[in-house]
């Protein structure tokens, strides 16, 4: 009884992160958008990265939390009609997703952190162009990751919708 | 936790994986492909020495002794919009400029004209533009110019990925951009 009483409580928890983590991917890739179309000198670049570090930030720390209850509560299969194996392939492609978003906060926190732009220790020097190089390039790699993971995650949609008639939009599970 | 997740992983399909694993592969080229992004810097390309060597024999102008006009504040901002606008030659994005900027994805420009090509420091050069530094490519106002109309043509094969400045004022705004921030 108790552990049906957590799974609903973790059932809740987690879909609530999901929300919360569609709405900061969707603010984060506007921003990420519009940020290299403004000038470099522009004192708009500085408040436009900043919003971009914070809200990154968040979208990385709830993607941890996230990543952690799917472990704990994986999601229970809703779609009758989905296979196990079409049901388990969603859901790794799902799992992928949040984990593109833990590698892509743990390496864009290093880019800044290489960049000088945040600082753990006041006053030590953390530029590193080498270091700076490298986690901004896997900051890229993980940003292409997550949009072929969710250009995926639409076209199996679009497959399970006619292959087993079962209506599902969800790119978050 | 982690016979869950043991559980949870076996449930899957090795093919299943295969497909996040093949997603990753491509991912971790298109940074390259697309941008022309590459994921380690050289620190030295050449030294200062190599760098006189290739410049020593040719009778190249001073372009920083250069008197340059002076011209009127409205003039600068278009100069500096050329280089620094998504609507001009987008430059900045990837290259600094002035004398106190940091590195950046591509090489910092600062004093750039009459250096020969692929010699600036913290960048991984493409073999073709290494080649062109062998064959005495020299940055000049007129190399520029002619590189920056069409990369791909001027050197195929280098790793600016960007179509090319088809409009002849903003090419020569730039350039005059170069030399100004260079004085």
């Amino acid at each position: 009884m108790k552990s049906a009483v957590n799974q609903v409580k973790s059932q809740r928890i987690a879909s609530s992160l999901s929300w919360m983590i569609f709405i900061l991917f969707v603010v984060v890739f506007v921003n990420m958008m519009e940020l290299p179309r403004v000038p470099i000198e522009a004192p708009d670049k500085d408040a436009l990265r900043n919003f971009h570090i914070a809200t990154g930030s968040l979208l990385f720390a709830c993607s941890c939390f996230r990543a952690y209850f799917w472990l704990q509560y994986p999601p229970q299969r809703k779609q009758g009609k989905l296979p196990i194996e079409a049901h388990n392939q969603l859901h790794i492609l799902q799992f992928s997703l949040y984990c593109a978003f833990i590698g892509q906060g743990l390496t864009g926190i290093v880019t800044a952190w290489a960049d000088g732009l945040i600082q753990f220790l006041p006053g030590a020097a953390t530029v590193n162009h080498a270091l700076w190089v490298l986690s901004g390039y896997l900051h890229s790699v993980f940003g292409f990751f997550y949009i072929a993971i969710i250009i995926f995650i639409m076209l199996t949609g679009f497959y399970h919708m006619i292959r087993y008639r079962v209506w599902r939009f969800s790119i978050f599970a | 936790m982690l016979n869950k997740m043991k559980f949870y992983l076996k449930t899957a399909k090795k093919r299943h994986w295969l497909l996040v694993l093949i997603l990753f592969a491509i991912s971790c080229y298109l940074p390259y492909l697309i941008f022309g992004a590459y994921p380690f810097a050289n620190k030295t390309n050449a030294t200062q020495e190599e760098v006189e060597l290739l410049t020593q024999s040719l009778n190249l102008p001073d372009y920083y002794q250069k008197n340059l006009e002076t011209i009127t504040d409205e003039q600068r901002q278009l100069e500096e919009n050329a280089f620094a606008n998504w609507d001009g030659g987008k430059c900045r994005f990837c290259h600094s400029i002035k004398r106190d900027d940091r590195d950046r994805m591509a090489p910092n420009l600062y004093r750039i004209l009459g250096k020969p090509a692929a010699v600036s420091q913290n960048f991984t050069y493409s073999s073709a533009l290494i080649e062109m530094r062998k064959n005495g490519l020299i940055w000049t106002p007129e190399t520029i110019n002619a590189f920056i109309s069409n990369p791909e043509d001027y050197i195929p094969g280098n790793r600016m990925r960007m179509e090319g400045i088809k409009d002849p004022k903003t090419r020569e705004l730039i350039i005059n951009y170069i030399e100004r921030e260079s004085q």
